[in-house]
């Protein structure tokens, strides 16, 4: 009988053993769709001892010793870095698209095409300056093209706080994350105190929240001998053991723009990112974005400065009974071309001529006015001297305000007005200008010039049917007229530079999206080939261990028959 | 989304379905791509897409809006030469019948009577011209120059006042932006501003330290080109570089700022000096450096050592502001008396008192209402005042002084060529003595004006002839008020101071001599008045000699007709061949935007085959995937489980 008990116990062992790995392949195929879900198998082992039968020990049954996880550790740290380069590059490419469509280029819709019409409307200006439509005209589409640049810095300014909010969406993220990651990581100690025991579902969750976090932040891990992990961000901690850390965001004031910086909320230090989607914000924003911004001001900035380099020199179909410049200098007694003075535009030696003209009688009278800026001699030319200067010439009078603007107020009955302007301080001044502002944010009409438009500078010589300032204006859209402002570049072909790097880098972006993608669909399938389950070979597993389940039954079946001959010899 | 590759060594059931959305998804953005090309008709609706093609697409699109723009330009100039070339083929039609009217009369077949009424259709024909030239395209005059404003021309009781002057509006009209012009004024066409009056004085404005290096012709005449220049004192050479100058005053505060050793510069007699004060001199050299001409053009050149640099004049432009003070050379222009002008019924006297600078003598000129204009002359080195009217004359006197002939702006003046006076006709002459002198005291000087090369000489000739014929008895001179030869009696006697012809000669007409003595001496008549060379000074010409049935008179209007005439037909022709040269120019520029057009279609534009042979293999593709996908996904071991 005591053959038969351990027979029995062979039997036995055999239906818990294959019930077990029956469920391991059940917990498999139930997980075969969970993406943090790592394998399981079994491991079957016959048990040794048992009976001597016929002078052999044949063993104790069979049992599953040990539960094993598939997984490959360094394959899932690759994986979590390949998905932080993908989900940076992710994000910036989204970033670009987004500003590539709001530049609506290759349309009819767009700044370049309106630039296109700026230019154009002057040529047509020069041919009739005295026809009030034609004026009209070139001031609705300055207006449209001041507005669209607006437009377009303030979409961008927008794009960029939508990316602040992006970061600090993804900081809270992360920061729970990193919270979930230290319980899982108490839990999981807890669990595998015995040092047999393998705490797989909550593994599993963590190696998930691992790669979540990954996908947000460039993280490196490192497995502790207790079963926890410690997560660095570069090599400063965020999780060890039980204690996360926090990110948060802190929004600072950078060249006149809202930027939201990532640090630790516990010490306020700066995050260093290499990868993740806030790696992909932070590059989006700060490199792609504020360079566009950039680029549009210096655009923008160039604009101005060239259309009132011309403009200021010359004469609409009337002259100005005063003037006041839009820029202050901060010291009136500063050389203008110093940062004393402080103007937002360029001024050199130079000179420039000054028209006075009788409105009743017609007669003008000129001036040579000198702008000494070659920083010899002590004697360089001041907002102060230029006063003096222009209050020199009979019929003007000129001063500097109490917030330091120039001021120029013709006599009753007279006009004023500038040409040939060697020293480009008159639109350094903003005097006589037709664009107002110094950058995208704030180009626009000069205000002066939209409410009288005769004021609007044509002509040259004062001659109503004289449009040759308008023609000046037109041939900035030649190629060949550059600005140092534009970088040597024409107006028109630093805006195409605009949206030529812009796609250039979209593009970019694009080529590495697509390369990150790639390396993670490669690792993501060596990561699978380990740890991914396959329902066709859990379903064999399953068919075999339930072959072997029906087998130990059957053996039991045997063992009972033979107990029940053996019961039925004493009956 | 990137397949992942399939050299795994397991497929697990997460990679099929990734791979299945990798593909599912590449295969339908493929589709939408497709989709927008074969909606939008483009290969790419952003740069990006496609970054050279991209970059093709905004270079050729900026061409075509340049193209475009010129082309529109092209349309309406054309359309404003047709309306030009109309303009003046009806005014030379009008012109022409003038000529015949005036040929016809100018015989003896004709009676007085006729000739008097034929005044009333010349005066037809030239308010009809004078409509022509104020004929408009769409609201712009034709003919006023780029004055605007109002009417160009009109009648007045002195004769057909020109307001408009000698610009041409002009336009861009061609790729490369540059300008052209497309009008041609009045004063072109019509002649409508008198030949100049300016004198030979070469004004001659001296350089000051303000003096724009703009202004200047510098010393080769081709103006200054501030660049780097090389200075050594025989010790030490320094490269200055003058390129932020403006004035002379700045080049020669940056000479004496990096100039070597003990070298100054200074402007002296209005050129460059440049020297040191210690003795020995140095010995100094200035070159150009890095490939330019300015030393050259600032005139202190000097690649052989010398102890001092003088420059050359520098020869400044007159400039409106150019100061009083500062003409001659820097000996100046004072103008104590002024001058008169007399311009058909207008008349003025024009102080200068206060006057400072070159635009003060321009302005009290142009704002005497007497129908001038005064400017500084195309080549900025003297003044000069033009008529606007046409049939009057125009004479610029002195005042007492000698004001209009230091302007340069008398207009009979010692310098005036004989054979310009009386409207170009010069004067006639006989054979033999053409007029004699006979002084109080009874001497008698007989002046033959053949003694002269009437072709050439000047009035100041004809002076110098007379005195040196009389010997003292008599002193020619101009008037020094008002215009006109003035002979002055030296002698004494009992006798009266006379001029008389001799051997019939019209000379002393010729000259305005034919005048009686009034207190010793004979003051001649002003016989160069300056004429508008019109069609409208013609036609005036011709009804007033046809009114004062003046057969002579009648005689010189046709001339001046046929010469008005000639000259509308030339410059007819010029606007003929600038409007054959504008068509020309459309079709070149309409060739060059449809070939851009393909250019870009080339491009941008998808191939619509191409791209509908594209959605059918991708949605075949599709089609398959999703029919692979589902059967795998389908299939298991477990419906083979029982």
């Amino acid at each position: 009988m005591a053959l038969l008990g351990a027979s029995f116990q062979i039997g036995r062992s055999a239906l818990a053993a294959y019930q077990s790995a029956i469920s391991i392949a059940g917990q498999n195929i139930a997980n075969l769709a969970n993406p943090d879900y790592a394998r399981q198998s079994g491991r079957l082992a016959a048990l040794v001892g048992g009976p001597l039968l016929g002078g052999v020990t044949p063993g104790a049954g069979v049992q599953l010793d040990r539960l094993r996880r598939h997984v490959d550790g360094s394959l899932d740290a690759q994986l979590r870095n390949a998905g932080g380069a993908r989900s940076s590059a992710d994000t910036v490419y989204q970033a670009l698209s987004q500003l590539e469509s709001r530049y609506n280029e290759l349309t009819d819709q767009d700044i370049s095409s309106l630039l296109a019409t700026f230019f154009s409307q002057f040529a047509t200006l020069e041919t009739s300056p005295s026809d009030g439509a034609s004026r009209d005209q070139v001031l609705s589409t300055a207006r449209g093209l001041a507005q669209s640049v607006q437009r377009q810095r303030a979409g961008i300014l927008q794009q960029v706080q939508d990316l602040n909010t992006q970061a600090e969406t993804l900081s809270e993220h992360a920061s729970g994350i990193a919270r979930e990651i230290a319980s899982l990581n108490e839990l999981i100690v807890r669990q595998e105190a015995d040092g047999t025991s393998i705490a797989s579902p909550l593994r599993d969750r963590r190696d998930g929240l691992l790669r979540e976090l990954s996908e947000i932040v460039d993280v490196r891990v490192r497995e502790q001998d207790s079963g926890a992990v410690n997560v660095y961000v570069g090599s400063t901690p965020l999780v060890e053991f039980n204690r996360a850390r926090t990110l948060t965001t802190e929004r600072v004031l950078e060249d006149g723009m809202e930027i939201a910086r990532v640090r630790f909320a516990d010490d306020g230090s700066g995050v260093t990112l290499s990868g993740g989607a806030l790696h992909g914000v932070v590059t989006a924003r700060d490199v792609h974005l504020r360079g566009q911004l950039d680029r549009l001001d210096q655009f923008a900035r160039g604009l101005i400065y060239e259309v009132n380099r011309i403009h200021s020199t010359g004469v609409g179909l009337v002259g100005y009974s005063s003037l006041r410049s839009e820029h202050a200098v901060l010291d009136p007694d500063a050389a203008l071309n110093t940062d004393q003075a402080g103007l937002p535009f360029p001024a050199r030696n130079g000179t420039f001529i000054v028209h006075v003209r009788d409105t009743a009688t017609g007669q003008v009278i000129t001036r040579q006015i000198e702008i000494d800026l070659d920083g010899l001699g002590g004697n360089d030319t001041s907002l102060a001297d230029l006063a003096e200067d222009l209050g020199n010439v009979p019929g003007l009078t000129a001063s500097v305000t109490a917030d330091n603007r120039l001021q120029i107020n013709a006599g009753n009955g007279r006009e004023v007005w500038f040409t040939e302007d060697s020293s480009g301080l008159l639109a350094a001044l903003g005097v006589a200008s037709f664009f107002s502002g110094t950058n995208a944010a704030d180009i626009r009409l000069s205000e002066t010039i939209a409410s009288d438009p005769r004021l609007l500078a044509a002509s040259t010589s004062g001659l109503v049917n004289d449009g040759g300032n308008a023609g000046r204006i037109a041939t900035l859209a030649d190629d060949a007229r550059v600005s140092d402002l534009l970088s040597g570049r024409s107006i028109a072909g630093y805006f195409d530079d605009i949206v030529g790097s812009l796609a250039v880098s979209t593009a970019q972006a694009m080529t590495d999206f697509e390369a990150a993608d790639a390396v993670y669909s490669g690792v993501y399938a060596q990561r699978e080939s380990v740890s991914g389950v396959n329902l066709d070979e859990e379903t064999v597993k399953l068919m075999e261990y339930q072959s072997a389940y029906e087998g130990a039954a059957r053996y039991i079946g045997v063992l009972d028959q033979l107990n029940a001959e053996l019961l039925s010899l004493l009956s | 989304m990137t397949l992942a590759p399939i050299h795994t060594a397991r497929v697990s059931s997460n990679l099929r379905s990734f791979n299945l959305l990798a593909t599912l998804r590449g295969s339908q953005r493929e589709l939408l791509r497709v989709q927008n090309q074969l909606g939008s008709g483009l290969k790419f609706e952003r740069p990006s897409e496609d970054i050279l093609a991209g970059a093709a697409a905004l270079r050729i699109d900026r061409r075509l809006e340049v193209l475009a723009h010129v082309q529109n330009n092209l349309r309406d100039v054309n359309a404003a030469l047709a309306t030009g070339e109309q303009a003046m083929q009806d005014a030379v039609d009008l012109v022409q019948q003038a000529k015949s009217l005036a040929l016809q009369m100018t015989g003896d077949t004709a009676t007085p009577d006729e000739r008097r009424s034929l005044s009333a259709i010349v005066d037809s024909l030239l308010e009809q011209l004078v409509a022509i030239g104020n004929r408009t395209h769409l609201g712009t005059y034709l003919f006023s120059g780029d004055y605007g404003g109002d009417l160009p021309f009109s009648i007045d009781a002195d004769g057909v006042l020109y307001r408009g002057n000698d610009g041409r509006l002009e336009t861009i009209l061609d790729t490369d932006l540059s300008h052209d012009t497309f009008t041609i004024s009045g004063a072109e066409f019509f002649n409508a501003f008198s030949s100049a009056v300016k004198g030979v004085v070469d004004l001659n404005p001296i350089v000051t330290l303000s003096t724009r290096l703009a202004d200047l012709r510098g010393a080769t005449g081709d103006g200054v080109d501030a660049g780097r220049i090389a200075v050594s004192d025989g010790v030490e050479q320094r490269e200055i570089d003058l390129s932020g100058c403006d004035t002379i005053g700045d080049v020669i505060d940056k000479l004496n700022a990096e100039m070597p050793g003990t070298l100054t510069a200074a402007l002296v007699n209005g050129v460059i000096r440049v020297a040191s004060p210690v003795l020995p001199p140095p010995a100094i050299t200035i070159t150009d450096a890095g490939g330019g001409k300015t030393a050259v053009d600032l005139g202190i050149f000097s690649d052989a050592p010398v102890p001092a640099v003088l420059g050359d004049d520098l020869n400044p432009k007159l400039t409106p502001r150019s100061a009083l003070a500062d003409v001659l050379g820097g000996a100046g222009l004072t103008l104590e008396d002024g001058i008169v002008i007399r311009n058909g019924g207008s008349n003025a006297t024009i102080s200068f008192a206060g006057a400072t600078t070159i635009e003060d003598v321009l302005n009290r000129i142009n704002q005497a209402d007497v129908g001038v204009v005064a400017r500084i002359n195309e080549t900025n080195d003297t003044i000069e005042v033009l008529s606007r009217v046409s049939g009057t004359d125009l004479r610029i006197e002195e005042n007492g002084g000698g004001d209009a002939a230091a302007l340069g702006i008398r207009s009979m003046d010692s310098s005036t060529r004989l054979s310009a006076l009386n409207d170009g006709r010069g004067v006639d002459s006989v054979d033999g003595d053409d007029f004699r002198i006979t002084t109080a005291d009874g001497t008698q000087i007989d002046i033959d004006v053949d003694d002269l090369d009437l072709a050439s000489a000047t009035l100041q000739d004809l002076l110098d002839l007379i005195n040196a014929r009389g010997g003292g008895a008599v002193t020619a001179s101009l008037a020094t008020v008002g215009n006109g030869i003035v002979i002055t009696d030296n002698t004494s006697g009992a006798g009266t101071l006379r001029i008389e012809k001799l051997n019939l000669s019209p000379a002393i007409d010729s000259l305005g001599l034919s005048v009686s003595a009034a207190g010793g001496s004979l003051n001649g008549l002003d016989v160069n008045p300056v004429r508008v060379d019109s069609p409208f000074t013609a036609l005036l010409e011709l009804r007033s000699a046809l009114e004062r049935d003046d057969t002579r008179s009648i005689g010189f209007a046709a001339e001046r007709i046929e010469r008005a005439l000639d000259h509308m037909l030339r410059v007819q022709g010029q606007l003929a061949a600038q409007a054959g040269s504008m068509l020309d120019r459309a079709v070149r520029i309409e060739t060059e935007a449809s070939g851009t057009q393909v250019l870009l279609s080339d491009v941008q534009d998808v191939d619509i085959a191409d791209a509908a042979v594209r959605f059918q293999q991708v949605q075949t593709a599709l089609q398959a995937n999703l029919a692979a996908s589902a059967r795998i996904m389908d299939l298991s071991l477990l419906d083979y489980v029982r």
